[in-house]
């Protein structure tokens, strides 16, 4: 696989940008659905996975290897949307010992569409949350895949990913066939 | 770990303890308010995977990407060479494929050699067409079929006097020695019993067409008639020297054309003569760019199916301008590269005009690049001073089908050459 895309990089640096669709293809979806996620916001999430492709092109061009690419470009998404987050204000330091979810949820009872809901949902638990959680459940990662990519500890991993599901069964809860609003 | 941690450990997969497992179980299948938790937890994330499958970027975002991309090539010309293309070639033009369409030229070419149209079987003495005129070629069909008339006639009348020899000395007493002996083959002997039927047959005229266009004293006919009229005698006749029908008479240009080289080897260097031309995307050449061998080899025929059968092996940037609309169809981008491809291809090689040491020759030929098909048609001034050697300079037109983010592009070059053949 690394070595494939090794030559689509090279062709890309080459100037075929139909190795460059090929690698775009393969990873546009991770990117944009992690972007969506962290920010929950689509228009600010296509304006950040743009800006991260054209970053990649720029840098196949170039002919730079990257050794792991779906890590390079999940990383980049990360920054990229945590950035995004702290120019609209939306970002705050965590405090690990607090144990309190601090949930900026309320539910929207003119909001018709579940999917709507959850990406609401979603938005509302704190962003460390977020990302730990995304990458644990969504796009497969392990504890220690995600310990790497976000520089934390195994167990802080746990405890967030821990956190998250609680907090988004609460907010949740309203919606689950059980429980009519 | 409390059982509301263990619950999300066991859907994490991180209770991997078969006692806590066992244990988690058991207090589920007891407790209701347990059993909710599990509920609960299962369907969010059922919640949660349904929503984020409708997660996708776009078209018009990908598209606007894509644009992005395309100013940003348009602004900084790609630094480095091709190394390697994923090829269209290669997903629909494998290796097989490529021997099969070969093949097929090879099969195509001596069909037309072989099936030409021919109105009789040639002869080996007969003339090449082209060479000389229609009326030598009369002249010559009548001459033949004289001489094989005169032959067959010599040999009827060679056999009658032998026969007749044979029974007058057997009438005299005589036998015929072994040295005398003459043989009478049996499709003869009818012909001979017809001459001997006649009621004069030693003093009258055999009734025998002679033609009187060819008096020459090596004429086989004289010879005949000098037989006819020669008196008879016991002493042996000699059996004229003849030529059956058929036999091998080569021309002169048969021998030579025979002797011809077949074999050739050359190398061949293009230059790009027309449209497009995009000296903007100049990237950094191989120095082997441009540039093919071939090695042919010459069907010989007549002079008009003297067909060359080749292949060629070079690298050529190829430059290539086409228009590519994405599947949201809100953005035409026009993309211009000019790569440095490898190819390989299978020509035909045709005389036209043949003046001296002079040839033009028309070239059909069928290939591919590493990034797709591609066809040429050529025409070529060749110069041959010797048989072994020979220089050429002529035009190219090529086709070559290039597959770019999974649609197939034509693009059409124009170029002339110059290269030079050494035969072996």
């Amino acid at each position: 696989m690394q070595d494939e895309e090794s030559v689509l990089i090279q062709r890309v640096a080459a100037g075929d940008d139909s190795a460059f669709a090929i690698l775009f293809e393969r990873y546009k979806s991770p990117v944009y659905r992690f972007c969506a996620m962290i920010l929950g916001d689509r228009a600010t999430a296509e304006d950040v996975y743009q800006e991260i492709f054209l970053n990649f092109y720029r840098i196949c061009r170039t002919g730079t290897q990257i050794g792991d690419i779906k890590r390079y470009l999940m990383a980049a998404a990360r920054n990229r949307s945590l950035n995004a987050l702290r120019i609209q204000n939306r970002y705050s330091t965590l405090d690990e010992e607090d144990f309190s979810l601090h949930l900026s949820y309320q539910y929207d009872d003119t909001a018709t569409d579940l999917n709507e809901q959850v990406q609401r949902a979603l938005a509302a638990i704190p962003p460390q949350y977020r990302e730990a959680f995304v990458l644990f459940e969504f796009e497969g990662y392990s504890y220690e895949e995600i310990s790497t990519q976000l520089g934390i500890s195994n167990n802080v991993v746990r405890n967030r990913i821990y956190r998250a599901r609680q907090a988004l069964v609460k907010i949740l809860e309203p919606l689950f066939n059980d429980n009519p609003r | 770990m409390n059982t509301h941690e263990q619950i999300i450990a066991l859907l994490n997969g991180d209770l991997k303890n078969d006692s806590d497992v066992a244990d988690l179980l058991h207090i589920l299948s007891v407790s209701y308010e347990k059993r909710r938790t599990l509920l609960k937890q299962l369907q969010m994330s059922r919640m949660l995977n349904g929503s984020a499958r409708t997660i996708t970027p776009s078209h018009a975002a990908d598209a606007r990407l894509w644009q992005s991309i395309a100013a940003e090539k348009a602004a900084t010309p790609s630094p480095l060479p091709l190394v390697e293309r994923d090829s269209f070639w290669r997903r629909f033009f494998s290796l097989p494929a490529a021997l099969l369409l070969l093949l097929l030229v090879g099969i195509s070419t001596m069909m037309g050699y072989w099936l030409r149209p021919v109105t009789e079987t040639p002869r080996a003495y007969d003339a090449p067409s082209g060479t000389m005129s229609s009326q030598m070629r009369g002249q010559i069909q009548a001459l033949t079929e004289t001489t094989d008339s005169l032959q067959g006639l010599l040999v009827t009348a060679h056999d009658s006097l032998a026969l007749l020899r044979t029974q007058n000395s057997m009438a005299s007493g005589h036998t015929p020695s072994s040295q005398n002996r003459v043989t009478i083959f049996p499709e003869r002997r009818s012909a001979a019993r017809e001459i001997l039927r006649a009621p004069t047959a030693e003093t009258e005229e055999l009734a025998i067409p002679i033609p009187k266009h060819d008096r020459s004293p090596s004429d086989p006919m004289l010879q005949a008639m000098a037989l006819r009229d020669a008196p008879v005698s016991l002493s042996p006749l000699s059996r004229p020297a003849l030529s059956s029908r058929g036999e091998h008479i080569p021309w002169e240009d048969a021998g030579e054309r025979s002797d011809k080289t077949r074999w050739r080897a050359g190398l061949r260097k293009y230059m790009r003569a027309s449209f497009p031309q995009m000296t903007d995307l100049a990237i950094q050449q191989p120095p082997t760019s441009d540039q093919e061998i071939h090695i042919n080899y010459k069907l010989l025929g007549t002079e008009r199916t003297d067909f060359e059968l080749g292949l060629a092996a070079g690298q050529m940037t190829f430059a290539q301008r086409f228009h590519t609309m994405p599947s949201s169809g809100t953005q035409d981008t026009i993309v211009e590269q000019s790569p440095p491809l490898l190819y390989g291809r299978a020509f035909i090689g045709s005389p036209l005009i043949n003046i001296g040491s002079f040839s033009t020759v028309l070239e059909l030929s069928a290939g591919a690049a590493s990034v797709g098909p591609l066809g040429m048609v050529g025409l070529s001034l060749e110069y041959r001073p010797v048989d072994l050697f020979a220089v050429e300079v002529g035009a190219s037109g090529w086709m070559l089908a290039t597959q770019f983010r999974g649609n197939t592009y034509t693009s059409f070059n124009l170029n002339a050459h110059w290269g030079l053949t050494i035969g072996f």
